[in-house]
């Protein structure tokens, strides 16, 4: 025998059903997005390193060139 | 983590102007009440039966699950639409950055000759690290790394190279990263971070808050930092102030380094204490050194950070120091011609011996003290083969096989333009490459000739038979086996005389198409609009149905051919087919053999073999006498001489053709030029 909630709960059930639904989807594509951002990641982090190399050798040179010149002078 | 980039480096990014809405910040969240009595519903109207009160909770419920349901789906929808495609977006806009980032990294890689640990190789790193011995050392750092580095040993890492020479210990052997910290270093610098409040990179910041934000520094970081946790602690060496790895220094005391100085030299804050350290075995602790001290290339899981400890020799015996000057002064730089070895002996020496005695035992006894006996030092060493190899030898070396791999598969097939320049080729050159010409050949086979053309055609026919006479071997085999007609190779002046098999083959067939017509110019301006990289990339079939409808009278190839005498600039540039080149041909009669500069070989076909007797410029145009095999020529001569003087020669030729090109001020064969 069909209880007084049913209608609600049959509602509520479809209801949550979608929910759950979507939130599958959801997570899929947030994960996709996880990936993404990973990879960009990891190129950024190479980026990061060539520029940090970059600066470096930038900071060697002055201090050699002010060096040598020092020297020089 | 993004938020951690731009504190860094907010300096250098203008972050963009934020001007979407504000995020309303969530309603408080409902806490849900163990008392039944307390819970209010608002809406809810206490009074009414029980059943109704709560059907009307359950609508509530509904409408709430709706709610969640629908930003669910808004959710999802947002994500999949905007950020996705932003996301990708992003990624392939900044994929030149990465591959330039990746040439500077390996640029740098291969000065310092050291293998830059990246992203990926850290987890890779650990695994081995962590089943190497370790020192005896605390091994509360060593868990924490250990826990940290499992998160990032989750990541599927593909290293980048893999050195076999360098065991991953070496370089991503960072004390306080994933490598086993077993190291003082390690030890010294988690004092210092404790001490300083870390660092100013992001990444040490990140260090601390998420174990895969570890790895986000970039080696050179960790280095940087190591090596001021170091100088913290003890006097590093450093490396030496002047440029090479010089294999002779001595890293003596370098009180004054600079900061700078410590990080100069990439490779060299490795390979520099193990050298240091092999150097100064004879005066280091012998406990300390040498039961960790591999030499050379180390097997050991030693990190030669290890032995950056205090520097062994007093500063007073800095053998580079100037004479007379304060220890504390000195600057670090040093003149590499005057090395302490050659120069003690002219000093003169404390070694205790005199002055003969002293230059017998030059070798042993004439150390500047601090240093230690020469020795056969096995340099930690990468791949042998890379180390003559710059880049750009390489590079060059590559550019070389890939011309060497043109010139003969252009001889197979070609179909395709295997040329080493991605530009596309202007009009007036597309002639010389085969691509152009190949693709210019679609469109014209379909037309058909003029009635003008007839008779140059059966001359043409003829010459062409006659000319495989004279090809003789090469011109019996294209005839046969041609791959197809190449109308528009009429347009094409340059050819090479030499009959290749393999470059007839395409366009041999030309004496068949029933179209000698005149090559037009008309096929340059027209694929001009198509872009050149058709030409170039396209194969031929796309390219035929492409160009189809537009290049109507296009020349054949006979006619092309038929230029031999490399009357083809005047003709190039015909826009109405007209039989007149026969006569009009230039006196001057540029040599048949129309190099490529590339090699190639269109037209074997020798045209030049008209025959003593026929040429499409009427008969007996040849009373030169019994020049059939076209005289060869240097092969960039002609192209040479097209290019540069063509407009020269087609003045002279009497042959300003008109352009195809209608317009004011394109009269003649500027477009050659």
């Amino acid at each position: 025998t069909t209880t007084m909630e049913n209608p609600h709960a049959e509602r509520q059930a479809v209801l949550i059903e979608r929910i759950a639904k979507n939130a599958d989807k959801c997570t899929e594509v947030i994960l996709e997005l996880n990936h993404c951002i990973e990879e960009i990641l990891r190129a950024n982090a190479y980026v990061k390193t060539a520029a940090d190399l970059v600066t470096k050798y930038h900071k060697n040179v002055q201090y050699n060139l002010e060096a040598t010149k020092g020297k020089d002078a | 983590m993004p938020s951690n980039i731009n504190n860094d480096q907010s300096q250098y990014v203008r972050l963009p102007t934020d001007d979407r809405k504000p995020i309303k910040p969530n309603p408080p969240r409902w806490e849900p009440s163990d008392d039944p009595d307390a819970i209010i519903v608002p809406g809810l109207d206490t009074n009414a039966s029980v059943n109704d009160q709560i059907d009307y909770i359950e609508q509530l419920v509904t409408v709430k699950l709706q709610n969640v349901d629908e930003n669910m789906a808004k959710i999802h929808h947002l994500l999949s639409s905007r950020m996705l495609p932003a996301f990708k977006n992003y990624a392939v806009g900044t994929e030149p950055v990465r591959e330039a980032a990746k040439f500077w990294v390996n640029f740098f890689e291969k000065a310092a000759r050291v293998r830059l640990p990246i992203y990926d190789e850290l987890s890779t790193a650990q695994e081995q690290t962590i089943q190497h011995d370790q020192e005896t050392e605390p091994t509360e750092t060593e868990t924490e790394t250990e826990s940290h580095t499992h998160s990032e040993g989750d990541v599927t890492a593909q290293p980048d190279s893999f050195n076999p020479d360098r065991t991953p210990s070496e370089s991503s052997f960072m004390p306080g990263q994933g490598a086993v910290s077993s190291t003082p270093a390690a030890f010294s610098r988690h004092r210092s971070e404790q001490e300083h409040e870390s660092q100013d990179s992001f990444a040490s910041q990140a260090s601390e808050d998420a174990p895969w934000a570890r790895s986000l520094e970039s080696p050179l970081v960790r280095l940087d930092r190591e090596l001021r946790s170091l100088s913290v602690d003890d006097v590093p060496p450093g490396p030496p102030p002047y440029g090479e790895p010089s294999v002779y220094l001595e890293p003596s005391d370098r009180n004054d380094h600079s900061q700078a100085r410590l990080d100069k030299g990439k490779s060299r804050e490795v390979s520099e204490p193990l050298l240091y350290n092999v150097l100064r075995s004879g005066l280091r602790n012998k406990n300390e050194v040498n039961s960790a001290n591999p030499p050379s290339a180390r097997a050991g899981p030693t990190s030669p950070l290890k032995f950056r400890r205090k520097p062994p020799t007093p500063k007073a015996f800095n053998p580079f120091l100037p004479p007379q000057t304060k220890p504390e002064q000195w600057n670090g730089i040093v003149d590499l011609k005057k090395t302490p070895l050659t120069t003690s002996r002219h000093q003169g020496y404390s070694s205790g011996l005199s002055g003969p005695k002293a230059l017998e035992e030059d070798d042993e006894d004439m150390y500047p003290p601090g240093m230690s006996p020469l020795t056969t030092i096995q340099l930690p060493t990468i791949a042998r083969p890379t180390l003559g190899r710059s880049p750009s030898k390489e590079a060059a070396k590559k550019i070389g096989r890939d011309l060497i791999s043109d010139a003969q598969r252009r001889g197979g097939k070609g179909t395709t333009e295997s040329s080493l320049s991605s530009m596309p080729t202007p009009p007036s050159l597309q002639r010389y490459t085969r691509d152009g010409y190949e693709a210019r050949r679609g469109p014209v086979s379909s037309e058909v000739s003029s009635s003008g053309m007839d008779t140059s055609l059966e001359s043409l026919m003829r010459r062409v038979g006659l000319s495989t006479d004279y090809q003789g071997q090469g011109g019996s085999t294209t005839i046969s086996a041609p791959s197809y007609v190449p109308p528009s190779t009429a347009s094409r002046p340059v050819f090479s005389v030499q009959p290749l098999h393999e470059e007839e083959e395409q366009y041999y067939e030309e004496p068949h198409t029933p179209e000698p017509a005149p090559y037009v110019q008309d096929d340059d301006t027209v694929m001009q609009g198509q872009a050149y990289q058709e030409d170039l990339d396209d194969s031929f079939d796309s390219f035929d149905s492409f160009d189809e409808p537009e290049i109507n009278d296009t020349a054949h190839p006979s006619a092309a051919f038929l230029m031999a005498s490399s009357q083809r600039g005047p003709h190039d540039l015909d826009d109405s087919f007209d039989d007149s080149f026969d006569d009009d041909d230039g006196d001057e009669r540029m040599p048949p053999v129309i190099p490529f500069d590339d090699g190639d070989d269109w037209f074997d076909d020798s045209l030049d073999d008209d025959g003593p007797t026929e040429t499409i410029f009427g008969a007996h145009r040849y009373q030169g006498g019994g020049q059939a095999p076209m005289q060869l020529g240097m092969r960039g001569e002609q192209l040479l001489e097209d290019t540069v003087g063509i407009g020269d020669q087609l003045a002279r030729a009497g042959r300003l053709p008109r352009s195809p090109t209608v317009g004011p001020g394109v009269e003649d064969a500027s477009m050659l030029a």
